[in-house]
Protein backbone atom coordinates (compact mmCIF):
# COMPACT_ATOMS: atom_id res chain seq x y z
CA UNK A 1 0.00 0.00 0.00
CA UNK A 2 1.44 3.36 -0.98
CA UNK A 3 -0.70 5.63 1.19
CA UNK A 4 1.05 6.70 4.41
CA UNK A 5 -0.39 5.26 7.62
CA UNK A 6 -1.42 8.66 8.97
CA UNK A 7 -3.44 9.41 5.85
CA UNK A 8 -5.17 6.06 6.10
CA UNK A 9 -5.93 6.80 9.75
CA UNK A 10 -7.43 10.16 8.77
CA UNK A 11 -9.48 8.48 6.04
CA UNK A 12 -10.72 5.94 8.59
CA UNK A 13 -11.88 8.74 10.89
CA UNK A 14 -13.72 10.40 8.02
CA UNK A 15 -15.36 7.10 7.19
CA UNK A 16 -16.39 6.61 10.82
CA UNK A 17 -17.91 10.05 11.27
CA UNK A 18 -19.55 10.24 7.83
CA UNK A 19 -21.28 6.89 7.92
CA UNK A 20 -22.61 7.39 11.43
CA UNK A 21 -24.99 10.06 10.09
CA UNK A 22 -26.38 7.88 7.29
CA UNK A 23 -29.32 5.71 8.33
CA UNK A 24 -29.49 3.75 5.10
CA UNK A 25 -25.86 2.63 5.16
CA UNK A 26 -25.32 -0.84 6.61
CA UNK A 27 -21.62 -1.20 6.06
CA UNK A 28 -18.69 0.75 4.64
CA UNK A 29 -15.02 0.06 4.28
CA UNK A 30 -11.84 1.17 2.61
CA UNK A 31 -9.94 -1.49 0.68
CA UNK A 32 -6.47 -1.45 -0.76
CA UNK A 33 -5.57 -2.77 -4.19
CA UNK A 34 -5.21 -6.31 -2.86
CA UNK A 35 -8.77 -6.28 -1.52
CA UNK A 36 -7.63 -6.05 2.10
CA UNK A 37 -9.72 -3.75 4.26
CA UNK A 38 -7.82 -0.88 5.81
CA UNK A 39 -10.77 0.73 7.57
CA UNK A 40 -14.28 -0.42 8.33
CA UNK A 41 -17.51 0.96 9.72
CA UNK A 42 -20.64 -0.98 10.44
CA UNK A 43 -23.99 0.76 10.38
CA UNK A 44 -26.99 0.16 12.56
CA UNK A 45 -27.84 -2.96 10.59
CA UNK A 46 -25.06 -5.42 9.95
CA UNK A 47 -24.10 -7.07 6.73
CA UNK A 48 -23.07 -10.64 7.40
CA UNK A 49 -21.53 -11.19 4.03
CA UNK A 50 -19.11 -8.24 4.26
CA UNK A 51 -16.12 -10.43 3.44
CA UNK A 52 -17.67 -11.78 0.26
CA UNK A 53 -18.75 -8.27 -0.74
CA UNK A 54 -15.19 -7.05 -0.41
CA UNK A 55 -13.89 -9.98 -2.39
CA UNK A 56 -16.47 -9.47 -5.10
CA UNK A 57 -15.78 -5.73 -5.35
CA UNK A 58 -12.06 -6.34 -5.46
CA UNK A 59 -12.63 -8.68 -8.40
CA UNK A 60 -14.68 -6.00 -10.14
CA UNK A 61 -12.09 -3.27 -9.61
CA UNK A 62 -9.14 -5.43 -10.66
CA UNK A 63 -10.73 -7.19 -13.60
CA UNK A 64 -12.73 -4.36 -15.13
CA UNK A 65 -11.80 -4.60 -18.82
CA UNK A 66 -12.19 -0.93 -19.76
CA UNK A 67 -9.73 0.16 -17.08
CA UNK A 68 -9.90 3.18 -14.80
CA UNK A 69 -13.05 2.23 -12.97
CA UNK A 70 -14.17 5.39 -11.17
CA UNK A 71 -17.28 4.05 -9.48
CA UNK A 72 -19.71 1.17 -9.63
CA UNK A 73 -23.11 0.30 -8.21
CA UNK A 74 -24.50 -3.17 -7.74
CA UNK A 75 -28.18 -3.47 -6.88
CA UNK A 76 -29.64 -6.73 -5.64
CA UNK A 77 -32.38 -8.01 -3.36
CA UNK A 78 -30.31 -7.24 -0.30
CA UNK A 79 -29.59 -3.62 -1.15
CA UNK A 80 -27.16 -1.51 -3.10
CA UNK A 81 -23.39 -1.65 -2.99
CA UNK A 82 -21.32 1.27 -4.19
CA UNK A 83 -17.63 1.18 -5.02
CA UNK A 84 -15.64 4.38 -5.44
CA UNK A 85 -11.99 4.69 -6.38
CA UNK A 86 -10.62 7.31 -3.94
CA UNK A 87 -6.99 6.90 -4.97
CA UNK A 88 -5.16 4.66 -7.42
CA UNK A 89 -4.71 2.02 -4.77
CA UNK A 90 -7.63 2.69 -2.46
CA UNK A 91 -11.35 1.98 -2.84
CA UNK A 92 -14.36 2.96 -0.78
CA UNK A 93 -17.16 0.39 -0.55
CA UNK A 94 -20.58 1.28 0.84
CA UNK A 95 -23.43 -1.17 1.32
CA UNK A 96 -26.89 0.35 1.70
CA UNK A 97 -30.09 -1.32 2.81
CA UNK A 98 -32.74 -2.57 0.36
CA UNK A 99 -34.97 0.14 -1.02
CA UNK A 100 -32.32 2.85 -0.85
CA UNK A 101 -32.61 4.94 -4.02
CA UNK A 102 -29.58 4.76 -6.25
CA UNK A 103 -29.34 8.55 -6.08
CA UNK A 104 -29.21 8.54 -2.29
CA UNK A 105 -26.50 5.87 -2.24
CA UNK A 106 -24.58 7.75 -4.92
CA UNK A 107 -24.85 10.97 -2.98
CA UNK A 108 -23.74 9.45 0.31
CA UNK A 109 -20.87 7.43 -1.10
CA UNK A 110 -19.82 10.30 -3.35
CA UNK A 111 -19.71 12.72 -0.44
CA UNK A 112 -17.61 10.38 1.70
CA UNK A 113 -15.34 9.57 -1.25
CA UNK A 114 -14.76 13.26 -1.94
CA UNK A 115 -13.87 13.93 1.69
CA UNK A 116 -11.46 11.02 1.74
CA UNK A 117 -9.91 12.02 -1.61
CA UNK A 118 -9.41 15.53 -0.37
CA UNK A 119 -7.89 14.29 2.89
CA UNK A 120 -5.51 11.98 1.04
CA UNK A 121 -4.38 14.86 -1.18
CA UNK A 122 -4.08 17.60 1.43
CA UNK A 123 -3.58 15.68 4.64
CA UNK A 124 -6.45 17.67 6.16
CA UNK A 125 -9.64 16.13 7.52
CA UNK B 1 -20.72 37.00 8.67
CA UNK B 2 -21.86 36.31 5.13
CA UNK B 3 -20.18 33.62 3.05
CA UNK B 4 -19.60 34.47 -0.60
CA UNK B 5 -18.11 32.64 -3.53
CA UNK B 6 -18.34 31.53 -7.11
CA UNK B 7 -20.19 28.54 -8.51
CA UNK B 8 -17.11 27.81 -10.60
CA UNK B 9 -15.26 27.15 -7.35
CA UNK B 10 -17.97 25.35 -5.42
CA UNK B 11 -20.31 22.80 -6.88
CA UNK B 12 -23.93 23.90 -6.51
CA UNK B 13 -24.83 20.36 -5.44
CA UNK B 14 -22.52 20.66 -2.43
CA UNK B 15 -23.43 24.27 -1.85
CA UNK B 16 -27.16 23.77 -1.34
CA UNK B 17 -26.38 21.07 1.22
CA UNK B 18 -23.68 22.82 3.22
CA UNK B 19 -26.06 24.51 5.73
CA UNK B 20 -27.21 21.05 6.77
CA UNK B 21 -23.88 20.06 8.30
CA UNK B 22 -23.67 22.97 10.74
CA UNK B 23 -27.46 23.10 11.20
CA UNK B 24 -27.26 26.67 9.93
CA UNK B 25 -30.16 29.06 9.50
CA UNK B 26 -30.16 31.75 6.86
CA UNK B 27 -30.63 32.71 3.26
CA UNK B 28 -28.57 31.31 0.38
CA UNK B 29 -28.66 33.62 -2.65
CA UNK B 30 -27.57 32.10 -5.94
CA UNK B 31 -27.06 34.51 -8.81
CA UNK B 32 -27.04 32.65 -12.11
CA UNK B 33 -26.37 33.90 -15.60
CA UNK B 34 -29.74 35.67 -15.83
CA UNK B 35 -31.64 35.58 -12.56
CA UNK B 36 -31.21 34.84 -8.91
CA UNK B 37 -32.65 32.16 -6.67
CA UNK B 38 -33.07 32.33 -2.91
CA UNK B 39 -33.03 29.34 -0.62
CA UNK B 40 -33.92 29.56 3.06
CA UNK B 41 -32.71 27.24 5.80
CA UNK B 42 -33.82 26.75 9.38
CA UNK B 43 -31.39 24.79 11.55
CA UNK B 44 -29.93 23.16 8.45
CA UNK B 45 -33.28 22.26 6.97
CA UNK B 46 -34.29 23.72 3.62
CA UNK B 47 -37.72 25.24 4.22
CA UNK B 48 -38.29 27.55 1.28
CA UNK B 49 -36.90 28.32 -2.18
CA UNK B 50 -37.85 30.97 -4.67
CA UNK B 51 -36.78 31.64 -8.27
CA UNK B 52 -38.69 34.25 -10.27
CA UNK B 53 -42.33 33.17 -9.81
CA UNK B 54 -41.41 29.60 -8.90
CA UNK B 55 -41.39 28.35 -5.33
CA UNK B 56 -40.55 25.07 -3.63
CA UNK B 57 -38.82 21.99 -4.98
CA UNK B 58 -38.93 23.18 -8.61
CA UNK B 59 -36.44 25.89 -7.66
CA UNK B 60 -34.00 23.21 -6.53
CA UNK B 61 -34.54 21.40 -9.84
CA UNK B 62 -33.59 24.63 -11.61
CA UNK B 63 -30.51 25.61 -9.60
CA UNK B 64 -28.96 22.14 -9.50
CA UNK B 65 -28.11 22.65 -13.17
CA UNK B 66 -26.20 25.88 -12.57
CA UNK B 67 -22.46 25.84 -12.98
CA UNK B 68 -21.80 29.56 -13.42
CA UNK B 69 -22.61 32.46 -11.16
CA UNK B 70 -21.98 33.59 -7.63
CA UNK B 71 -23.52 32.87 -4.25
CA UNK B 72 -23.85 34.42 -0.85
CA UNK B 73 -25.05 32.86 2.38
CA UNK B 74 -26.54 35.31 4.86
CA UNK B 75 -26.79 33.70 8.29
CA UNK B 76 -29.89 34.10 10.44
CA UNK B 77 -32.08 35.61 7.71
CA UNK B 78 -35.62 34.40 8.34
CA UNK B 79 -37.63 32.62 5.69
CA UNK B 80 -40.69 34.57 4.53
CA UNK B 81 -42.67 31.33 4.12
CA UNK B 82 -42.48 27.55 3.95
CA UNK B 83 -42.64 25.84 0.56
CA UNK B 84 -40.54 22.71 1.19
CA UNK B 85 -41.39 20.20 3.86
CA UNK B 86 -38.98 17.34 3.52
CA UNK B 87 -35.52 16.35 4.63
CA UNK B 88 -32.81 18.25 2.73
CA UNK B 89 -31.12 15.12 1.34
CA UNK B 90 -34.47 13.79 0.23
CA UNK B 91 -35.33 17.13 -1.39
CA UNK B 92 -32.04 17.15 -3.30
CA UNK B 93 -32.51 13.58 -4.44
CA UNK B 94 -36.09 14.28 -5.48
CA UNK B 95 -34.94 17.36 -7.39
CA UNK B 96 -32.21 15.37 -9.15
CA UNK B 97 -34.72 12.71 -10.09
CA UNK B 98 -37.13 15.29 -11.53
CA UNK B 99 -34.24 16.96 -13.35
CA UNK B 100 -33.13 13.66 -14.90
CA UNK B 101 -36.67 12.87 -15.96
CA UNK B 102 -37.08 16.31 -17.54
CA UNK B 103 -33.78 15.90 -19.36
CA UNK B 104 -34.83 12.54 -20.67
CA UNK B 105 -38.21 13.85 -21.80
CA UNK B 106 -36.57 16.75 -23.62
CA UNK B 107 -33.99 14.53 -25.26
CA UNK B 108 -36.61 12.04 -26.37
CA UNK B 109 -38.52 14.86 -28.03
CA UNK B 110 -35.57 16.10 -30.03
CA UNK B 111 -34.92 14.92 -33.55
CA UNK B 112 -32.07 12.50 -33.52
CA UNK B 113 -30.06 12.74 -36.70
CA UNK B 114 -27.76 9.98 -35.59
CA UNK B 115 -28.56 6.54 -36.79
CA UNK B 116 -28.46 3.45 -34.67
CA UNK B 117 -27.41 0.59 -36.83
CA UNK B 118 -28.20 -2.99 -36.01
CA UNK B 119 -25.13 -5.10 -36.17
CA UNK B 120 -24.84 -8.38 -37.87
CA UNK B 121 -24.55 -11.38 -35.59
CA UNK B 122 -21.09 -12.50 -34.75
CA UNK B 123 -20.72 -15.71 -36.70
CA UNK B 124 -17.44 -16.45 -34.92
CA UNK B 125 -19.40 -17.22 -31.78
CA UNK B 126 -21.34 -19.86 -33.65
CA UNK B 127 -24.63 -18.10 -33.19
CA UNK B 128 -27.56 -19.66 -34.91
CA UNK B 129 -29.78 -16.81 -35.94
CA UNK B 130 -33.16 -17.57 -37.40
CA UNK B 131 -34.45 -15.43 -40.20
CA UNK B 132 -37.35 -14.12 -38.14
CA UNK B 133 -34.88 -12.68 -35.59
CA UNK B 134 -34.18 -9.86 -38.04
CA UNK B 135 -37.49 -8.29 -37.08
CA UNK B 136 -36.60 -8.58 -33.43
CA UNK B 137 -33.32 -6.78 -34.04
CA UNK B 138 -35.18 -4.05 -35.80
CA UNK B 139 -37.41 -3.65 -32.76
CA UNK B 140 -34.42 -3.53 -30.49
CA UNK B 141 -32.70 -1.01 -32.75
CA UNK B 142 -35.75 1.24 -32.75
CA UNK B 143 -36.04 1.07 -28.97
CA UNK B 144 -32.35 1.85 -28.54
CA UNK B 145 -32.58 4.71 -31.02
CA UNK B 146 -35.03 6.47 -28.74
CA UNK B 147 -32.54 6.42 -25.89
CA UNK B 148 -30.14 9.18 -26.78
CA UNK B 149 -27.55 8.55 -24.04
CA UNK B 150 -27.08 4.95 -25.20
CA UNK B 151 -24.26 4.54 -27.71
CA UNK B 152 -24.51 0.80 -28.03
CA UNK B 153 -26.43 -2.02 -26.44
CA UNK B 154 -26.50 -5.78 -26.55
CA UNK B 155 -29.00 -8.33 -25.39
CA UNK B 156 -27.29 -11.55 -24.35
CA UNK B 157 -28.22 -14.85 -22.76
CA UNK B 158 -26.47 -16.48 -19.80
CA UNK B 159 -23.91 -18.08 -22.10
CA UNK B 160 -22.90 -14.69 -23.42
CA UNK B 161 -24.53 -15.38 -26.77
CA UNK B 162 -25.68 -12.18 -28.42
CA UNK B 163 -29.40 -12.10 -29.20
CA UNK B 164 -29.66 -8.52 -30.44
CA UNK B 165 -27.39 -5.54 -30.82
CA UNK B 166 -27.57 -1.89 -31.72
CA UNK B 167 -24.75 0.59 -32.03
CA UNK B 168 -24.94 4.32 -32.64
CA UNK B 169 -21.35 4.64 -33.72
CA UNK B 170 -20.62 2.77 -36.93
CA UNK B 171 -16.86 2.87 -36.47
CA UNK B 172 -17.17 1.36 -33.01
CA UNK B 173 -19.31 -1.57 -34.19
CA UNK B 174 -20.20 -2.25 -30.59
CA UNK B 175 -16.72 -3.45 -29.73
CA UNK B 176 -16.66 -1.49 -26.50
CA UNK B 177 -19.88 -3.13 -25.38
CA UNK B 178 -18.56 -6.48 -26.50
CA UNK B 179 -15.43 -5.95 -24.45
CA UNK B 180 -17.27 -5.36 -21.20
CA UNK B 181 -20.33 -7.60 -21.61
CA UNK B 182 -18.55 -10.91 -20.98
CA UNK B 183 -16.87 -9.55 -17.88
CA UNK B 184 -20.06 -8.10 -16.38
CA UNK B 185 -22.04 -11.18 -17.30
CA UNK B 186 -19.60 -13.39 -15.41
CA UNK B 187 -19.54 -10.92 -12.54
CA UNK B 188 -23.34 -10.96 -12.32
CA UNK B 189 -23.42 -14.77 -12.35
CA UNK B 190 -20.71 -14.97 -9.64
CA UNK B 191 -22.21 -12.24 -7.46
CA UNK B 192 -22.31 -13.51 -3.86
CA UNK B 193 -25.75 -12.12 -3.00
CA UNK B 194 -29.09 -13.18 -4.48
CA UNK B 195 -31.43 -11.29 -6.75
CA UNK B 196 -29.10 -9.23 -8.92
CA UNK B 197 -31.05 -6.25 -10.26
CA UNK B 198 -28.51 -3.97 -11.89
CA UNK B 199 -24.80 -3.24 -12.28
CA UNK B 200 -23.62 0.21 -13.23
CA UNK B 201 -19.99 1.09 -13.84
CA UNK B 202 -18.49 4.44 -14.67
CA UNK B 203 -15.05 5.08 -16.10
CA UNK B 204 -13.29 7.70 -18.19
CA UNK B 205 -15.05 6.46 -21.33
CA UNK B 206 -18.59 6.57 -20.02
CA UNK B 207 -21.14 4.48 -18.17
CA UNK B 208 -22.02 0.82 -18.61
CA UNK B 209 -25.31 -0.55 -17.31
CA UNK B 210 -26.14 -4.25 -17.09
CA UNK B 211 -29.67 -5.33 -16.23
CA UNK B 212 -30.79 -8.95 -15.88
CA UNK B 213 -34.05 -9.60 -17.70
CA UNK B 214 -36.29 -12.59 -17.32
CA UNK B 215 -35.78 -15.75 -19.36
CA UNK B 216 -32.05 -15.65 -18.62
CA UNK B 217 -31.38 -12.58 -20.70
CA UNK B 218 -29.18 -9.63 -19.84
CA UNK B 219 -29.07 -6.17 -21.31
CA UNK B 220 -25.71 -4.40 -21.48
CA UNK B 221 -25.88 -0.77 -22.50
CA UNK B 222 -23.02 1.65 -22.97
CA UNK B 223 -23.54 5.40 -22.57
CA UNK B 224 -21.05 8.11 -23.47
CA UNK B 225 -19.12 10.13 -20.94
CA UNK B 226 -21.44 13.09 -21.45
CA UNK B 227 -24.43 11.19 -20.10
CA UNK B 228 -25.11 11.43 -16.38
CA UNK B 229 -25.36 8.27 -14.34
CA UNK B 230 -29.08 8.88 -13.85
CA UNK B 231 -29.76 9.44 -17.56
CA UNK B 232 -27.78 6.35 -18.56
CA UNK B 233 -29.54 4.29 -15.93
CA UNK B 234 -33.02 5.50 -16.92
CA UNK B 235 -32.37 4.83 -20.60
CA UNK B 236 -31.04 1.35 -19.91
CA UNK B 237 -34.05 0.63 -17.71
CA UNK B 238 -36.43 1.58 -20.50
CA UNK B 239 -34.52 -0.54 -22.99
CA UNK B 240 -34.59 -3.46 -20.57
CA UNK B 241 -38.34 -3.01 -20.12
CA UNK B 242 -38.71 -3.03 -23.88
CA UNK B 243 -36.69 -6.22 -24.15
CA UNK B 244 -38.83 -7.73 -21.41
CA UNK B 245 -42.08 -6.83 -23.17
CA UNK B 246 -41.42 -7.12 -26.85
CA UNK B 247 -37.92 -8.14 -27.72
CA UNK B 248 -38.49 -11.75 -26.94
CA UNK B 249 -35.79 -14.05 -28.21
CA UNK B 250 -36.87 -17.11 -29.96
Amino acid sequence: MTQPAEKIAAAARILESSIEEEDHVMYACLMDETGKRVAEKEGAKTVEEARSIRSSLHGLAQGYPRGGLARAFIEDEMGTIALYCVAGDLYLAVAAEPGSPLGAVSMTAGRVAERIKSSLQTGLE
Amino acid sequence: MALRGSLEDMDVFELVQFPHQGRKSGELILVGSEHEARLYYQKGKLVHARYLETKGLDVLVEVLGWSEGVFEFRPNEDSPETSIEMDLHRAVMQALKIKDEKTMTNEAGENDSENLVPEKPDTETGMDIAADDTAKWANFKEAAQKEKPILSAVLVNESGQCLARAGRNKSDNGLETEKVKDFLLQYALDHPRPGMKRIITEDAGGTVVMIPISRGMFLVALAGKDASLGAASLSANRLAEFAERKGEPR
